[in-house]
């Protein structure tokens, strides 16, 4: 049996490795041009080259978003980069302009194309049209419930992707251009400048400003839900966060979809992980359109007030298995004698108490207070490089 | 180069500058200010030499292709002159079914490119509704590298966002009040923009009137097909004197505050940084 694939954002190549080591299935990110995150890092053809061979050694796949909607300018230089991303061996790129699937079929053809969610399909029809173009694999609205993706798999068996986890839209993706009008900033090509969490007035003024803001998406509790409708993929938004957002995500998903598998998914699994999820997110979460009709409880009304968040305490850089000292670099505050939580690949997931800390040069401190100072600390548990350490819960 | 309108009545007559004339459908059309039933457009059609065109542009979920397919059969039968698409199921079961009413892509802010719209001329279909957001230049190029037939707006507010949300119901529940409006303003600093809210979720209009007439020369050398003319918000009277305006190439300043040429002579960007 197939299982689910669990897809990560990457925004570079430090969260790229860290989104695989932690347990995604594959990545998808954006190139310089031609992608709907125009002002993240983004990936160079030469950075992108490394990604796909990095994912292809551990045995995964990685994914190339030119999902902008073309304007005339656009179309310079567009078949030549599609031709480097085939040169290269991308798994796939996410298009939501379909002159790209003409293009690919003239110039790359075996390039596999996966439809963006930007493109809005919400029916089997839709999905089939696609499926005749020889599209491989369509994203599906985010406005689709349950019972839709069941009966869109049933129609087409086609592969289908699903968001899981993340920032949702307020409108339909693709039929916004609110930050055109309000910014002049381009949100079909990648210019979004998120109005829609702009506050209002409502025609007068009133103690509480009008919003249009949403809550995020979280199906952590519909894990078996989701996976038992037939669709192929997960996918976890934001090609914007942070390292520790990613780490903390994707191995919260890993563990539940595996549990599922394994015929172990128990509530306090569940519950665990949930609190997980809650703590590294800078705003509430619901299960949005998966299971009713999005109301009033699935959006915000207080504002842009996002909660930022300083559980990330430290990366580990490397372990010395001899001296059992990890080389840590620091990314929030902690202190000696603190109780701290580390994570990690191999199902590394334990807490210590902090005994001492040193300076590279192994002057004791009391605490880390410098942002991204290297640090070292004794941990009796091994370590594996890209480790976190972050504030216990 | 033809004007068609799109008319807050049914009755027509009262736009005689008009060529053609464009409607909603009811349930599947979000976007147009009235919606008409078959019954509205048999009526319709025996009364009038004007070209008739139908939008259906709802989402269409799973539940609604059975119907649509009712729809889209009843519509050929009624040998109207067009339907304006927003999702791909329309085109896909108009191919199927064997549908020879033109089809038109009305994908709002996707007709952005000549070769997406030689992509769907490929598949049969007649035409293309410009995005309002790319300029006049942009849609000169269009027109210069296809030859399908182009629909441009030129005239009214420019529909910005759709939502499945209820925008507005949503708030003042949370607000837990119980008397509101479902046709509302969103007021950012001097600016009003008109939101309303139908059984199918929210839509949200631009605080300008757009008037793209100073063009209008240029898109008929240009060889523009059809200018679109939104009668949303505005009064029969006003409306019928933009009409009468436009066919003697007159300005419209003076019958039409609050316009703006928007976007025909402004590129959007996209990076902000380097």
């Amino acid at each position: 049996m197939k299982r689910v694939e669990l897809l990560s954002p990457a925004g570079d190549l430090e969260k790229l490795k860290i989104a695989y080591l932690y347990g995604a299935d594959a990545c998808y990110i954006g190139g310089k041009e031609f992608s709907l995150r125009a002002n993240a890092n983004n990936f160079s053809l030469d950075e992108i080259k490394q990604a796909v061979d990095y994912a292809h050694k551990l045995n995964k796949k990685l994914y190339v978003t030119t999902n902008i909607v073309f304007h005339n300018e656009n179309l310079n230089g567009i078949i030549e980069y599609l031709k480097s991303l085939e040169s290269i061996n991308v798994d796939a790129i996410i298009l939501s302009d379909p002159l790209l699937i003409d293009i690919v079929k003239k110039y790359t053809p075996t390039l596999r194309i996966h439809i963006s969610t930007q493109a809005c399909t919400t029916n089997g029809e839709t999905v089939n049209y696609f499926k005749e173009m020889g599209v491989e694999r369509v994203v599906l609205a985010r406005e689709v419930s349950q019972e839709d993706m069941r009966e869109i798999y049933e129609q087409t068996h086609m592969d289908l992707e699903v968001f899981l986890h993340g920032a949702m839209c307020t409108c339909y993706s693709g039929r916004c251009v609110l930050s055109n009008y309000f910014t002049n900033r381009d949100s079909n090509r990648g210019g979004c400048a998120q109005v829609c969490r702009f506050v209002f007035d409502l025609d007068k003024k009133r103690d509480t400003k009008y919003s249009i803001a949403t809550k995020d998406l979280n199906l952590s509790s519909k894990i078996k839900e989701l996976i038992e409708t037939g669709v192929m993929s997960l996918k976890i938004e934001g090609r914007m966060r942070s390292t520790y957002y990613i780490a903390t995500v994707i191995n919260s998903y890993r563990k539940l979809i595996d549990a599922y598998y394994n015929n172990n998914l128990t509530d306090d699994l569940l519950h665990h992980e949930q609190k997980i999820l809650s703590r590294v997110a800078n705003r509430e979460s619901t299960t949005q359109y998966f299971d009713h009709q999005a109301d009033y409880n699935d959006q915000y009304y207080i504002g842009r007030e996002e909660v930022s968040n300083q559980d990330f305490l430290g990366i580990v850089l490397d372990y010395d298995r001899k001296t059992k000292y990890a080389t840590i670099e620091q990314r929030n505050y902690f202190e000696s004698k603190q109780i701290i939580n580390i994570f990690g690949p191999n199902n590394i997931d334990f807490d210590i108490e902090i005994d001492k800390i040193y300076d590279e040069d192994f002057n004791e401190l009391n605490a880390a207070r410098h942002p991204r100072q290297i640090l070292k600390i004794k941990v009796d548990q091994e370590l594996v490089k890209d480790s976190i350490l972050r504030v216990k819960f | 180069m033809k004007l068609l309108v799109i008319p807050t009545t049914i009755n027509i007559k009262k736009f005689e500058n008009a060529e053609a004339f464009l409607f909603g459908l009811k349930d599947f059309s979000y976007t147009t200010p009235i919606s008409v039933t078959l019954k509205d457009l048999k009526n319709m059609k025996q009364k009038t030499n004007k070209e008739i065109f139908i939008k259906i542009d709802k989402n269409i979920f799973n539940k609604d292709i059975e119907n649509l397919k009712k729809i889209l059969l009843e519509l050929d039968s009624l040998n109207i002159n067009g339907i304006l698409f927003y999702d791909l199921s329309v085109l896909s079961l108009a191919k199927k079914l064997e549908i020879k009413t033109p089809l038109i892509w009305n994908q709002n802010f996707f007709v952005t490119n000549y070769r997406t719209c030689n992509h769907y001329e490929e598949k049969g279909v007649y035409g293309a509704v410009i995005s309002s957001e790319i300029t006049l230049q942009e849609i000169i190029e269009i027109r210069k590298n296809t030859s399908f037939k182009l629909f441009v707006n030129i005239f009214g507010y420019q529909m910005m966002a759709f939502s499945k949300r209820k925008l507005i119901t949503n708030y003042f529940k949370y607000l837990k009040k119980k008397n509101y409006k479902r046709n509302n303003y969103i007021i950012e600093k001097d600016k009003k923009f008109l939101i309303k809210e139908t059984k199918e979720g929210t839509m949200i209009l631009s605080d300008k009137i757009l008037n793209g007439l100073k063009y209008k020369k240029q898109l008929e050398k240009a060889k523009i097909d059809y200018l679109i003319l939104d009668q949303t918000m505005i009064k029969d009277k006003d409306f019928k004197k933009v009409l009468q305006a436009i066919k003697e190439n007159k300005d419209i300043d003076n019958i039409i505050s609050n316009t703006d040429t928007l976007f025909l002579d402004k590129k959007t960007i996209y990076k902000v940084k380097k």
